[in-house]
């Protein structure tokens, strides 16, 4: 089988052709360093099989960095390379294409965001460069889908390009190329630029950066409670329950009966697998997840995260990092997994030590934020709010306290901030897709399974075996219930189900806000901490996690004292 | 006007005539395209110790504070 390798720089559609020619789907967005993995898939065409990589970009292959590296090693012994141009940028891009010639391996040239040449008043002569550098050169918009399908009618015509060049006059020749291929045409600024302009310059792009995220919350919180409110809960009491009880309630022997639908009617406090264990997942937590993807993927596509990591440089260098880090630690608002994969664009060691710690302790995850705001508003928006600004202030502490221990200077902040883009509708809406689909196959059992467990041992009073033995020193400390110690140590399992096991206590606001404080930060979940493992080593790991916890106890113990 | 690029002035364009620092510094800086002959247009300085934004062709790049001061760039005199 022959191995097709998708190189070029970051940021240049190398994801999205991807997915066109495999048919896997993967996440895509407008900044540099979204793909960290590199990913296999399959092409079928005239019979033959291929085998497609797509590799995470590169600006040069001077073996500088670990991804350079081992996308030198993955040219070695490859058959094709498809080198993916952004046409916008013909001079960075060819920089790259003239280290890939020398290597003799059959080569296409593919010259992504074609449609953006238009309006930016370029012209390439496409024909002229194919004849220049003796390979086929493919004009494409890959999120459109145009051009695609020649990439892989032309997979026959790859060709071992002879052009060859003196390396010390490298600039000189590919200004030459470019002289003879590109023409540019005066033309005034798009309001998408002027728009770009703005949101960078420090005077008028932190008070956009607020507006901004300000909307973000409104407009999660606005689909998401409204999602809940007037669609799911609704269909929930309505329907599903009343639906369940009929199809339950002549089940024996009552062991079972308490399994499936629990004990007492409140649907938060039953913990039986067919209502609470659907409640949570696809009542109280999808909506939210739902909502707060749409509008990341639209921020994601249209380009605005770098252009916020670039505000919050500053800030971030007190703790320690530089801008970029802004980026692992939104995405950890959704999700903590894909946050702490997303720590692979950061230089160094240090950086993603620190950064990975943030995105464990700076905010909730989507599923305990949902979870959160559920039980919350029983004791007022103002200890919603008041839990979101200690948790910050707790992590903005930390970061400040690692950043001295932790030795070495954060890298300075050097990268591309992509144009902005319009998103596309089938692209967004396929991310989302994704991103839901993921959610329902790896949380949604997990929660189901959490709630699950808790119900058996309760019912078979383990839990309160955990609560007499282990109980009383946390207890003392954080001012909580005794029974609190078992959802502690389950919550482990599943950290969002873990805050959902609060409902049945009847706790003051000052012990929720201390519970909901430890639970958030102590442990990360267990998906979120193989990753962990899989990306720091298990030493490591555990050092995060066990600083982590540390934190967790502190603050949650002098939050018990202080909080009157 | 010789200057370096921390200080150049808003909006004005220059060519960058000195980098300090080794061949991985200058590498890095040629990733993004930025080398010794090349005119770039600065949009936003720093405040606050944040980072410059400049316009090399058509892309936009934030370089750090300390990152700027090493590049030294020359004022075209417009006739």
């Amino acid at each position: 089988m022959k191995k097709i390798l998708l190189i070029g720089n970051p940021n240049v559609g190398k994801s999205a052709i991807f997915s066109h020619l495999t048919g896997i789907d993967i996440i895509t967005a407008n900044y540099p360093g979204t793909t960290v993995e590199f990913t296999r898939g399959y092409l079928k065409y005239e019979d033959e099989k291929y085998e497609v990589i797509d590799v995470p970009g590169n600006y040069t292959l001077d073996a500088a960095s670990k991804a350079e590296e081992v996308a030198i090693d993955l040219i070695k012994e490859c058959d094709i390379i498809v080198n993916v141009i952004d046409s916008t940028n013909l001079e960075r891009n060819l920089n790259l294409t003239l280290q890939l010639l020398p290597k003799k391996i059959p080569m296409i040239i593919v010259l992504n965001f074609w449609d953006e040449t238009k309006h930016t008043g370029i012209s390439i002569d496409e024909k002229k460069l194919e004849e220049i550098l003796g390979v086929p050169v493919i004009p494409t918009c890959a999120v459109t889908g145009e051009g695609l399908s020649k990439i892989v009618s032309n997979l026959n015509n790859a060709k071992i390009s002879n052009f060859s060049y003196d390396q010390d006059e490298k600039w000189h020749v590919i200004g030459n190329i470019i002289e003879s291929v590109q023409k540019v045409f005066h033309r005034h600024h798009t309001f998408l630029e002027r728009l770009s302009d703005i949101t960078i310059k420090p005077l008028t792009g932190i008070p956009a950066a607020i507006i901004i995220i300000g909307l973000t919350f409104f407009i999660v919180r606005f689909i998401g409670e409204g999602l809940i409110n007037y669609l799911l809960d609704p269909l929930f009491n309505n329907f599903y329950y009343p639906a369940i009880i009929n199809l339950t309630k002549n089940i024996k022997p009552e062991f079972f009966s308490k399994l499936l639908i629990g004990v007492t009617p409140e649907v938060m406090k039953s913990f039986g697998v067919l209502t609470t264990g659907i409640y949570v997942p696809f009542v109280v937590v999808l909506p939210y997840i739902f909502s707060f993807y749409i509008v990341l993927g639209f921020l994601e596509d249209f380009g605005y995260l770098p252009r916020l990591a670039v505000l919050l440089d500053n800030i971030f260098h007190h703790m320690g990092l530089h801008g970029y880090s802004a980026i692992p630690i939104i995405l950890g608002l959704g999700c903590k997994v894909p946050a702490i994969l997303s720590t692979r664009i950061l230089e160094s060691k240090r950086e993603k030590i620190i950064t990975t710690v943030l995105i464990l302790i700076s905010a909730p995850c989507m599923p305990q934020t949902a979870m959160i705001l559920s039980l919350g508003i029983a004791y007022g928006i103002k200890v919603v709010v008041l839990i979101f600004l200690i948790i910050i202030l707790i992590a903005v502490i930390t970061s400040f306290i690692l950043n001295k221990i932790l030795k070495g200077e954060a890298p300075e902040l050097f990268t591309e901030i992509p144009p902005y883009r319009i998103p596309s509708f089938s692209v967004l809406s396929k991310k989302l897709w994704m991103r839901l689909k993921d959610f329902s196959k790896d949380a949604v059992p997990l929660i189901i399974f959490g709630i699950f467990l808790i119900n058996i041992l309760d019912i078979l009073n383990i839990t309160n075996f955990l609560t007499d033995k282990i109980g009383k020193p946390f207890v003392y400390f954080l001012g909580l219930p005794n029974e609190i110690v078992s959802v502690i140590i389950l919550g482990f399992l599943r950290k969002d189900v873990s805050i959902a096991m609060l409902a049945p206590f009847i706790l003051s606001a000052k012990q929720f806000i201390v519970a909901i404080i430890f639970m958030v930060l102590y442990m990360p979940c267990i998906a979120s901490f193989f990753i962990l493992i899989k990306e720091m080593g298990l030493k490591l790991a555990l050092t995060i996690v066990f600083t982590v916890f540390t934190v967790a106890f502190f603050s949650a113990s002098l939050l018990n004292f202080i909080i009157k | 006007m010789i200057i370096s690029l921390l200080n150049l002035e808003k909006n004005k364009t220059a060519k960058i005539i000195e980098i300090e620092g080794g061949p991985g510094f200058h590498k890095k800086l040629e990733s993004l395209g930025l080398r010794l002959g090349v005119k770039i247009k600065k949009l936003s300085s720093s405040i606050f110790g944040g980072p410059v934004v400049i316009r090399v062709g058509r892309t936009n790049i934030a370089i750090g504070k300390g990152m700027a001061n090493k590049i030294t760039v020359e004022i075209e005199n417009k006739i």
